[in-house]
C-alpha cells in the first residue's frame, strides 16, 4: 500500500511535468528554441523616425533623459547622412543607445502601469483583425527580448496596439496622455499625468500687425521647442536663441518670453518612443537562420 | 427532535484516521485559523474595494486619477493578486489547519512555523501590492508579484517577492505534508490527495510561471507558459484545495459519507491529468503551433466529463438532505459553488471553441467568466468555511445570523447580474470589433454594461463589508455558542 | 427561510445605498446643454443642412477635443500639438485640390478624415462609415462658410453701425449668399495630365526645376534644411517647418499623385505656394522629390493606413 501511495504521487507531479513539456517545453522547441532570440540591442538598431522627432520636438527634455546624445549626432543627420563633421558612426552608436534604454524603459512603464491589461499585443486571424489593426501576428515578430514577459494582453479595452508604431504622432500621445478624452472624447483610458513635469519654455508673441490682419488676440503666443526645469535655463535659452536668429528675423527677439509650461518628462518620452517602436521591427532573414 | 438530544458527533473524517490523541480538538490550533481568516477577509475587502474603484474607472469617474500609486492600471494588480494570495491563500491555509489534523489524527509540523508562516505571508502579499502600487509589477497575469530585480537583469530593485512567494510555498507545504505523509501509510482520504498535490504543485506552479516568460522564454512560447501558469494556478492549486476542502467539510456538516468514494478518486486523477494540459487555451488563435492549441481545446473539454463525476458525487450525497440548503448557510455557500463550478466549466468547454473564441475572446466575457470562477465558486467555499468555522473557533454565537443571510443573497446576486451583464456585454463587444464598427462606438456601446458592473459590484461589496461587521462583533461578543444549533437534522427513513 | 426572506425587503438602507451607486454609475450619461450668446453672431445663428446637422454629432465625437467646440482649433488637446491643430474658420486648408489661396472641395476634406495627415496628430478614421465622413466633412465645411460670412457680418455690422438683430432683420440673407457665391467662384480640382514615365532626362529636368525653386527651403538634400528653412512662418505667424522629403513622410499622402497635386495648388496659409510650370514639369518635379526619399527598409505604408485598406488588408 506504502509503495503505491508514493507512486501515485509521484504521477501527479508526473501530470504536472507532462502539461509542462506539451505545453510549453513543445510549442517553445518548435518556435522560440529555433531561432536565437533578438535583443533589445537588435531591436533597438533601426532608430524610429518618431525617436528622431523627440528629439527635434522636446530637445531640452530630450536633453535631461539622454545626456549628449543630440551633441553626438544632430537629430537632422541620423536618419539620413547630411555629410556633416565629425564621427557618424559614433553618433549613431549613442542614439542606438539611447534608443535601446527608452525602449526598455518604456517597456517597464508598459507593464508597471498595467497597459497590457486593456491593451493587446496580438493581431488574429478572426474577427477582420487583419483590417482593423494589420497583418496577423506571427511568432517570429515576437521573438526579441521586449516580449519577455510577453505582452499579448487578454482584454481590448483599448485597442490592439501590436502595429502602433508610427499610426500616431508623438504630440498626439503627449496629449492623449496628459488628457485620453481631449483626442478620443469618450475614451476611459485613465489620465497619466505622471509622465509629465512643470517648467518654463520660451514661447513668441505674434506680430502685432499679423494679428489685427488675422482677428486673432494680440497677446496669443506660439511655444519654441524645449522645456527647461528652471527658469534661469529658460532665460539663458532665450538668449542663445536670439544670438541665433537670422538676420531677417532680428525683430521677433523682443517678442520673445519665458512662460511657465508643462511638459513630458523622460518616462513619458520612453513610453512613447516604446509605442513608436510597436510593429516596426521585423525578424531579419539572417536572424532565422542562426 | 430539540438540539439537545443530538449526540456529540465524531466529525473526525479520516474514517480510519489515527485518532490517537485523547482529544482531537486538541491539535487545532484555533488562534492560527481565526489569525488565517482575518487577514483572509481584510485582503478580500481592499480586493474588492480595489475592484469597485477600477470599474468606476471605466465610468470616467475614477476617484484619484493623478495619484500615481492608486492609479486604476495598478490597482487592478491588486485586485487579482490579493484575491489569489491574500484571501485564497490566507482562507485555505486556516482551513486546512483545521481539516488537516483532524483528517490525519496528527498536528502540523509545528505551531511556531504556523506563526512564522502567517507573518511572512502577511507581509509578502503587502509588499507586493506595495511594490506593483509603487510601478515594480511583473507583467504575468495572476503572477505580477514583484520579481524585485530589473526587468532582465539581476540588479535588485525591490523586494524580491516572487522568490518569498515560493520559500512561503514551501513552508506551507512542509507544514501539512508533515502529517499527511505520515498518514499515506493508511489509505488516505481523497482530501488528503488533493491537498497534497495542491501543495505541490503550487509551487512548481508559480516558479514556473514567474521564471520562464520573464528569464526564458519570449514571445509565443513565453505565452504559452504564461497561460499555463494562469491555467495551473487555478486547476491545480486554487481547485484542489477547494475540492479537498470540500470532500472534508460537506460530508461533516451532512453527517453523511461521500456517495462514491472511486467517483472521488476517479475525479481526482482526470483532475490531475488533464487540468494542466489547458493551459494554451487562453492564447488560442495566436501564434503559438495550432497544434498545441487543438490538444488545449480538446483537453478543456475533456474536463467537463471530470466536472460532471465530482458534482454528480456531490449532489447525490446531499440526496435526501435537500432541506440542508435551508437550515444550514455554509452548505448553501458550498452548493452555490458547486453550480457555478458547473457551469463555468460548462462555458470553458464551449467557449474554448476556436467558433466562439473568435468572438469572445479580448472581451467582458472573459472578466465574467474569471468571476465565476474565483468569487462564485472558490470564494463561495471559503466563506462558507469560514462560516461555518468561525462560532466554533471564536466559541461566540453570531453576532446577527441574519446579516449572514445578506451576505450571502447580496454575494449571489450581485454576481449574478455581474456575469450576465459581462456575458451579454462580450458577445456585443466581439461582433462590433467583428463588424468592423469604429472604436470610440464599442467603448460608448459598453458604458451601460460597465454601469451595471458597477452597481452589481457594489453590491457585492456591500455584502462583504456587512459579513467583515458581523464577524468581528461575533469575535468582540461573548455569547456562548452551541454548536448544535447548527447541525443538520438527520432525515428518519 | 421565510423570515429571511422577509428580512432582505425589510431591511431597505443597503438597498438604497446600492441605488444611489448605480445612481452614481449613471452621471456620465447625463446630459448638459449651453446657452446661446446674444451679443455676437455665432453658430447658433448658423443654419446647417441636414448633413451637416448629422456631421455635427460626429464632430462631436471624434473632433472637437483638437478642433475645439466651434471649429477654432482651440479645443483642450490643442496646447501639446505641433502643429496646432487646423483653424477651421480662418478658411485657410493647406491639403487641397483646388487652385492656390481656394477653399477646399468637400472631396479634399473627406480625404483627411479619411486618411489622416501623416506624421501629424490628426489620425485617420479607416472605419467610420462613408456617410459620417462625409457629414462630418460637410460640417466642417459648414464651419469654413460660417466663419467667412461671420467676418463679413462683423464688418458690416461695424461699418454700418447696426445691432446683430438689426442686420438679421434686413439685409443677412443677401449678404450670406453673395459672400458664399463669391467663396466658390473658382473652386474646382485642378488638371492633372497623364503622368510620364519616370526617367534620366525627367529627373535630371526636375532636379534643375527643384533646385531653382525648392531648395531655398527644403534644402539641397531634402532634408528641409534650406537657407530660409529657419525665418518661415504661416499665415499667423506660427513658425512653420519645410517637408522633410528624405523622410518619406507627406502629410496628405505620398503616391506620386498626391506629391503633385500639392506642387500644383500649393499649400494655403503657408508659405509654400503653388508651384508654376506646365503638368509635365510638375511631374518630373514630382518624380525627383519622391527619388529623395531615403529608404532604410523598415518604413513601408503602415499596415492599417489608407493606401493598404483601399487596396484590402496587407499580408
Amino acid at each position: 500500500m506504502d509503495r503505491i501511495q508514493s507512486i501515485l504521487s509521484v504521477a501527479g507531479v508526473g501530470c504536472f511535468a507532462l502539461a509542462f513539456v506539451l505545453s510549453a517545453v513543445y510549442p517553445w522547441a518548435i518556435t522560440s528554441g529555433t531561432v536565437t532570440e533578438a535583443t533589445i540591442a537588435e531591436v533597438a538598431e533601426r532608430i524610429t523616425p518618431e525617436f528622431v522627432d523627440l528629439a527635434e520636438r522636446y530637445p531640452a527634455e530630450f536633453d535631461r533623459a539622454h545626456p549628449g546624445v543630440r551633441e553626438a549626432l544632430t537629430p537632422q543627420s541620423v536618419l539620413a547622412d547630411l555629410g556633416g563633421s565629425g564621427d557618424r558612426e559614433a553618433g549613431l552608436a549613442a542614439w542606438r543607445e539611447a534608443h535601446a534604454k527608452s525602449l526598455r524603459r518604456g517597456r517597464d512603464i508598459y507593464v508597471a502601469e498595467g497597459c497590457w491589461h486593456c491593451h493587446s499585443q496580438y493581431v488574429r486571424p478572426v474577427s477582420n483583425e487583419d483590417i482593423r489593426f494589420g497583418p496577423v501576428s506571427t511568432w517570429l515578430q515576437d521573438n526579441n527580448a521586449l516580449q519577455r514577459p510577453v505582452m499579448w494582453g487578454t482584454r481590448r479595452v483599448g485597442p490592439d496596439l501590436t502595429y502602433e508604431g508610427g499610426l500616431r504622432s508623438n504630440d498626439w500621445h503627449a496629449a492623449h496622455f496628459w488628457e485620453p478624452r481631449n483626442v478620443s472624447p469618450g475614451s476611459v483610458m485613465p489620465r497619466f499625468r505622471w509622465f509629465f513635469e512643470e517648467g518654463f519654455r520660451l514661447s513668441r508673441t505674434i506680430d502685432p500687425s499679423i494679428a489685427e490682419r488675422t482677428g486673432l488676440a494680440p497677446e496669443t503666443e506660439y511655444p519654441i521647442a524645449g522645456v527647461y526645469l528652471t527658469q534661469a535655463d529658460a532665460e539663458a535659452a532665450r538668449q542663445r536663441h536670439i544670438d541665433a536668429l537670422p538676420s531677417a528675423l532680428r525683430a521677433e527677439g523682443e517678442r520673445l518670453n519665458v512662460t511657465p509650461a508643462r511638459t513630458l518628462n523622460s518616462d513619458g518620452l520612453s513610453l512613447i518612443a516604446y509605442l513608436q517602436w510597436l510593429g516596426t521591427w521585423q525578424p531579419t532573414a539572417t536572424s532565422q537562420e542562426d | 427532535m430539540t438540539t439537545a438530544d443530538i449526540p456529540l458527533p465524531d466529525d473526525a473524517a479520516g474514517d480510519d484516521g489515527a485518532v490517537e490523541s485523547a482529544n482531537i480538538g486538541d491539535l487545532v490550533h484555533k488562534r492560527l485559523i481565526k489569525a488565517h481568516f482575518t487577514f483572509a477577509v481584510v485582503f478580500l475587502l481592499t480586493s474588492m474595494t480595489a475592484g469597485f474603484l477600477v470599474s468606476l474607472n471605466f465610468l470616467n469617474h475614477y476617484p484619484f486619477p493623478d495619484v500615481p500609486w492608486l492609479s486604476s492600471g495598478r490597482l487592478r494588480f491588486l485586485h487579482t493578486n490579493e484575491i489569489a494570495y491574500g484571501f485564497l491563500v490566507n482562507a485555505f491555509v486556516g482551513a486546512m489547519y483545521y481539516a488537516v489534523p483532524r483528517m490525519t489524527g496528527r498536528p502540523v509540523a509545528s505551531l511556531k512555523l504556523g506563526w512564522f508562516i502567517f507573518f511572512v505571508w502577511q507581509i509578502i502579499v503587502f509588499s507586493a501590492s506595495v511594490g506593483q502600487a509603487l510601478g515594480f509589477a511583473q507583467g504575468v497575469e495572476w503572477g505580477e508579484t514583484p520579481t524585485g530585480f530589473r526587468p532582465g537583469s539581476f540588479d535588485l530593485q525591490y523586494i524580491p517577492v516572487d522568490l518569498l512567494v515560493a520559500v512561503g510555498a514551501l513552508l506551507v507545504a512542509f507544514q501539512f505534508l508533515m502529517p499527511l505523509a505520515k498518514a499515506f501509510n493508511k489509505r488516505l482520504y481523497v482530501t488528503g490527495w488533493y491537498l497534497t498535490s495542491g501543495l505541490i504543485w503550487l509551487i512548481l506552479t508559480y516558479v514556473m510561471g514567474n521564471v520562464l516568460p520573464e528569464w526564458g522564454m519570449p514571445g509565443a512560447s513565453g505565452a504559452a507558459t504564461a497561460g499555463l501558469f494562469i491555467h495551473d494556478l487555478v486547476g491545480l492549486f486554487v481547485t484542489p484545495m477547494g475540492w479537498g476542502l470540500m470532500y472534508f467539510f460537506v460530508p461533516i456538516i451532512l453527517r453523511t459519507p461521500m456517495w462514491s468514494h472511486a467517483l472521488s478518486v476517479i475525479g481526482f486523477w482526470a483532475l490531475a491529468f488533464f487540468y494542466p494540459l489547458n493551459g494554451v487555451h487562453h492564447f488560442l488563435l495566436s501564434s503559438i503551433p495550432m497544434s498545441v492549441q487543438y490538444g488545449a481545446v480538446i483537453s478543456t473539454m475533456a474536463v467537463e466529463i471530470v466536472v460532471t463525476t465530482v458534482v454528480v458525487n456531490f449532489f447525490a450525497t446531499m440526496w435526501g438532505q435537500g432541506h440542508a440548503l435551508r437550515s444550514n448557510l455554509p452548505i448553501r455557500w458550498f452548493y452555490t459553488g458547486m453550480v457555478f463550478y458547473f457551469i463555468t466549466c460548462l462555458q470553458c468547454a464551449f467557449h474554448t471553441s476556436l467558433t466562439m473564441q473568435a468572438i469572445i475572446h479580448f472581451t467582458d466575457w472573459v472578466p465574467g467568466h474569471a468571476h465565476l470562477v474565483m468569487l462564485g465558486v472558490f470564494a463561495f467555499w471559503n466563506f462558507g468555511i469560514i462560516t461555518w468555522l468561525w462560532p466554533r473557533l471564536t466559541g461566540n454565537e453570531w453576532h446577527s445570523r441574519r446579516l449572514n443571510h445578506w451576505h450571502y443573497w447580496l454575494t449571489l446576486i450581485g454576481l449574478v447580474i455581474m456575469f450576465v451583464d459581462l456575458l451579454a456585454a462580450g458577445v456585443i463587444h466581439g461582433n462590433m470589433l467583428r463588424d468592423l464598427v469604429p472604436w470610440m462606438v464599442i467603448v460608448e456601446a459598453m458604458k451601460p454594461y460597465w454601469g451595471v458592473r458597477t452597481f452589481a459590484g457594489g453590491m457585492i461589496l456591500i455584502g462583504q463589508i456587512l459579513w467583515a461587521y458581523n464577524l468581528w462583533k461575533t469575535a468582540r461578543t461573548p455569547k456562548p455558542y452551541d454548536y448544535r444549533v447548527d447541525l443538520v437534522a438527520q432525515e428518519v427513513n | 427561510m421565510t423570515t429571511q426572506g422577509r428580512a432582505l425587503w425589510r431591511t431597505t438602507p443597503i438597498l438604497g445605498l446600492t441605488c444611489a451607486m448605480a445612481a452614481l454609475g449613471m452621471l456620465p450619461f447625463v446630459p448638459f446643454a449651453s446657452e446661446p450668446s446674444e451679443e455676437a453672431f455665432t453658430l447658433e445663428h448658423w443654419e446647417l443642412d441636414d448633413s451637416a446637422t448629422r456631421g455635427a454629432a460626429v464632430y462631436a465625437q471624434y473632433c472637437i477635443g483638437c478642433h475645439g467646440p466651434t471649429g477654432l482649433g482651440n479645443g483642450d488637446a490643442a496646447e501639446f500639438l505641433d502643429p496646432k491643430p487646423r483653424n477651421f474658420q480662418s478658411g485657410n486648408f493647406k491639403f487641397r485640390s483646388t487652385p492656390s489661396g481656394e477653399l477646399p472641395l468637400l472631396a479634399d476634406i473627406e480625404h483627411v478624415v479619411r486618411c489622416g495627415l501623416e506624421g501629424s496628430a490628426m489620425r485617420r478614421f479607416p472605419l467610420l462609415p462613408d456617410s459620417q465622413v462625409r457629414d462630418v466633412s460637410r460640417y466642417v465645411q459648414s464651419l469654413v462658410e460660417f466663419g467667412l460670412v461671420r467676418r463679413e457680418v462683423e464688418y458690416v455690422m461695424d461699418d454700418d453701425d447696426l445691432t446683430l438683430a438689426e442686420l438679421l432683420e434686413g439685409d443677412y440673407e443677401e449678404l450670406r449668399e453673395e459672400t458664399l457665391v463669391d467663396a466658390y467662384e473658382y473652386v474646382w480640382r485642378v488638371g492633372m495630365d497623364e503622368r510620364p514615365e519616370v526617367d534620366e532626362d525627367g529627373l535630371a529636368f526636375g532636379r534643375e526645376l527643384y533646385e531653382a525653386q525648392c531648395a531655398a527651403c527644403h534644402g539641397a538634400t531634402g532634408r528641409g534644411e534650406g537657407a530660409s528653412a529657419n525665418a518661415l512662418r504661416d499665415y499667423k505667424d506660427a513658425e512653420i517647418r519645410p517637408r522633410d522629403f528624405t523622410s518619406g513622410v507627406f502629410r496628405a499622402g505620398s503616391r506620386a499623385e498626391d506629391v503633385f497635386i500639392r506642387l500644383k495648388s500649393g499649400l494655403n496659409g503657408t508659405p509654400m505656394p503653388a508651384v508654376s510650370g506646365t503638368d509635365e514639369e510638375l511631374w518630373h518635379l514630382t518624380h525627383y522629390i519622391l527619388s529623395l526619399v531615403v529608404d532604410d527598409g523598415g518604413r513601408g505604408p503602415h499596415p492599417t493606413s489608407c493606401a493598404c485598406i483601399e487596396e484590402g488588408p496587407a499580408r
